[in-house]
């Protein structure tokens, strides 16, 4: 944080935050403005994505989603957003006033507080801390405690039986997203997310997914676990729409109930990214060292969109699986915890110590295992593209025939 | 919201906060996701692929606290019509309510039976009446829309947020 | 073991699948018809025929049988006639349909040795007032029509857009509200004061 600030200020005026006299002052200004800027970014990523998802979910359901609010209806968040902060403030009659106005800042401050170990791209960190990646599970739990004080101030039966649903899954959840990532952290030997990011590389074989085949189930694990823990789809079962009336969120109207979206949103970011830095070479720009990428601010730039964009991707693929998977039962969440991903974070954390031991990272066979590992995830994206190719041949003559028109409308072709 | 903004009558900038405060709510018009009878199916294809009703903004919410507008989707018995009377009371302000089908509207083809409501605007007041039995998906859409204009008409500041105008007076002001 | 196995290469494999056939549909056209403002074309001419719109009534060629008025099942329609005593001659004085109540069941239309009433392919009667969905179709009185050997009814071609319930429906507003304008009306349920007991 303090250097962070420092290298600001040096920029911004040439001389050290030090030897300007009101240091304590400069640095509280910095806190709010990085703060500032990450909540503006925050909330604002939250907004473009509810409208994106629907997009994208309209799409796959062969509808056309918002397109009437603004050009291309772009401007349906602000209007959500807006008319949610107009809407009255109920609270029930019977709930407990102060824990049911309270909830909902425990649940975005925990989201929010995520964002700060996140990086952005080289050196942009609003705190680069020796224990980033543990900070993050540990903050982001505080949403559960949110929600729990949301779920039973509510003094409603379906609201407590969302936020006790939440408790046992986020809870147990914890468990396979820490052990999936101590192959990270030991392949790296640091918490922090900078360090574990520079200890991969830019390109795809140097990355820790292809590291050896223990770390790409670590990875899929991770995966899996991060998306139980944010409540998406398909373990939103704390807000089951069609068991609980809307879970844990039942009573809550206006603006209070605008910020648990906000926070679902938002976590989606903090997901996507923890996935990207961890296993995905974060902000790696291929081709390019770490002392190079230093020194030039045109290539800071660029580690910064090669991290949105692959975080982007990852955001694409969470939200697409919210679309083509139905959810799963209460005792299938907890079965799939337990009975699979546990064991498999296990075995994988052996396996990967053994592969150091065998293969340490700077030989040439580790590398030649990579480049396998690698052409391995190749072959399964090209034969991903191939079933996309056949599902949508297999009913092209059939549309044509019926419609008499091409049935080709790709997703960039805005109707 | 409430008793924040000083408001003096036709001024200028809260006429035009009036504009884009309402522009926002018609908008997101959120609807209740229930219904009682068979024009429910029609309510639920009016979400569907064809007639997406999502395109205007307006996606369904279970819960009546974030939901803004009521279709009543049906025959309306007089024991659905306590029900009926209550998620109403649940909803937060400012709610609209549209009554969809001939059954909601007047009883229609149940209007003899000893168990049937004769229509839905007996317990509730209701804004829109949509005609059909059951309407076109399209016919549905028309409601919303008329809905829409309706919020466009409203005073939202000069009221704090609350429906105080007469939903009749509103209609015959023009 | 091997179910273990089993289940988890099943899950791996249908997930696969699955993501594969929702990817192939961001290619695909969607069936979104765009309605109201990006038709492709009118609503009414992508409708059948025989779609079973709003009933509109034809007072000209009207016979004044009243089988309508017994068929309807829910008593919709209202018809009154009137005989001139010294020119033996029958008017039609009232045909209200009452669309609100009306279930679009075609019976009436089906009996109609005139095809006076029939659907049309109008469809959208939302209005913010019940009274205003009880069509009026005739102003003042009009003459029955007489069958003649020459000319079937049954053959011309009809309106199916609907204009005469359209006008009427306009008309009939702007009549509600200049009477209201004079004389405004309290509303029957005032908004604050809902009664709990049901009748």
């Amino acid at each position: 944080m303090k250097e962070n600030a420092n290298l600001l200020f040096v920029f911004l005026f040439k001389t050290p935050i030090e030897g300007s006299g009101y240091s304590l002052a400069w640095y509280i200004l910095f806190v709010f403005i990085i703060a500032g800027a990450l909540l503006f970014f925050a909330a604002n990523f939250a907004g473009i994505t509810s409208f994106i998802e629907r997009r994208i979910a309209a799409r796959i359901q062969t509808r056309v989603g918002p397109n009437v609010v603004g050009p291309q209806g772009i401007l349906q968040w602000v209007a959500d957003g807006i008319k949610l902060l107009l809407k009255e403030d109920l609270i029930p009659d019977r709930a407990d006033q102060f824990l049911f106005r309270v909830a909902p800042y425990f649940v975005f401050s925990g989201l929010f507080a995520a964002f700060v170990a996140l990086p952005f791209g080289y050196g942009i960190v609003a705190a680069d801390l020796n224990v980033g990646v543990y900070y993050i599970f540990a903050i982001t739990s505080l949403v559960v405690v949110g929600i729990i004080m949301g779920g039973w101030s509510s003094n409603s039966k379906w609201a407590l039986f969302g936020a006790l649903r939440s408790a046992a899954q986020i809870i147990s959840y914890e468990i396979p997203t820490a052990l999936s990532l101590i192959p990270v952290i030991m392949l790296t030997g640091s918490l922090s997310t900078q360090d574990i990011i520079k200890a991969q590389g830019g390109l795809p074989w140097d990355w820790f997914v292809f590291h050896s085949p223990f770390t790409f189930v670590c990875f899929v694990v991770f995966f899996i676990s991060a998306l139980a823990e944010g409540n998406r789809i398909p373990f939103d079962l704390p807000e089951a729409e069609s068991e609980l009336v809307s879970g844990y969120n039942t009573e809550y109207s206006g603006f209070r109930f605008l910020v648990f979206p906000m926070a679902e949103w938002a976590n989606l970011w903090v997901i996507a990214a923890m996935v990207s830095l961890t296993y995905l070479g974060g902000w790696q720009v291929p081709f390019v060292s770490i002392e190079t990428l230093s020194g030039s601010l045109v290539l800071i730039f660029l580690s910064v969109a090669v991290f949105v964009i692959k975080t982007s991707i990852v955001v694409f693929i969470v939200m697409q699986l919210r679309w083509t998977l139905p959810r799963v039962r209460v005792d299938q969440m907890t079965q799939l915890c337990w009975t699979y991903l546990v064991p498999f974070c296990l075995v994988a954390i052996v396996g990967t110590m053994i592969w150091m031991l065998i293969f340490p990272w700077e030989t040439r066979v580790a590398l030649l295992l990579r480049l396998m590992m690698f052409g391995i995830g190749f072959a399964f994206c090209f034969f991903y593209v191939r079933r996309i190719r056949f599902n949508y041949f297999n009913d092209k003559t059939a549309y044509e025939n019926l419609k008499k028109k091409s049935p080709w409308y790709p997703i960039w072709r805005l109707p | 919201m409430k008793g924040n903004i000083i408001i003096t009558d036709n001024n200028c900038f809260v006429s035009t906060m009036d504009d884009v405060i309402n522009w926002m709510r018609k908008s997101s018009i959120w609807y209740l996701l229930f219904g009682t009878a068979c024009c429910a199916i029609e309510l639920m294809q009016t979400g569907g692929p064809r007639t997406d009703i999502d395109r205007i903004g307006s996606v369904f919410r279970s819960t009546p606290r974030q939901a803004d507008l009521m279709i009543v989707a049906g025959t309306v018995t007089y024991k659905m019509a306590e029900r009926i009377v209550l998620l109403y009371h649940q909803m937060a302000e400012p709610k609209y309510v549209l009554s969809m089908g001939s059954c909601a509207n007047c009883g229609g083809l149940f209007q003899n039976s000893y168990s049937v409501l004769k229509g839905v605007d007996k317990v509730i007041p209701v804004d829109v009446y949509v005609p059909g039995c059951p309407p076109r998906p399209e016919a549905l859409m028309e409601g919303i829309l008329k809905i829409q204009k309706i919020m466009m008409k409203e005073k939202f500041l000069k009221n704090h947020g609350e429906r105080k105008n007469d939903i009749k007076s509103l209609y015959y002001s023009g | 073991m091997t179910p273990y196995f089993n289940a988890v290469a099943t899950t791996l494999y249908s997930i696969f699948e699955g993501m594969a056939v929702t990817t192939s549909y961001l290619f695909r056209r969607p069936s979104t018809i765009q309605y109201p403002n990006k038709l492709e074309k009118p609503l009414e001419e992508q409708l059948s025929d025989r779609y079973r719109g709003i009933l509109q009534v034809d007072t000209s060629v009207c016979i004044g049988c009243r089988i309508c008025e017994k068929t309807c099942p829910i008593d919709c329609i209202a018809i009154n006639l009137e005989k001139n005593k010294e020119t033996k001659e029958r008017f039609l004085t009232r045909f209200d349909i009452d669309i609100s109540k009306c279930m679009f069941c075609g019976l009436c239309s089906e009996n109609c040795s005139t095809c006076a009433i029939y659907h049309t392919k109008f469809f959208n009667g939302a209005t913010q007032n019940v009274d205003e969905l009880v069509v009026r179709f005739v102003d003042s009185p009009i003459v029955l029509y007489k069958h003649r050997k020459d000319s079937d009814p049954k053959t011309r071609e009809k309106d199916l857009s609907g204009v005469i319930v359209k006008q009427k429906m306009v008309k009939q507003r702007m009549k509600k509200q200049k009477t209201a304008k004079q004389e405004m009306p309290v509303n029957k349920i005032s908004k604050h004061k809902i009664k709990e007991e049901i009748l």
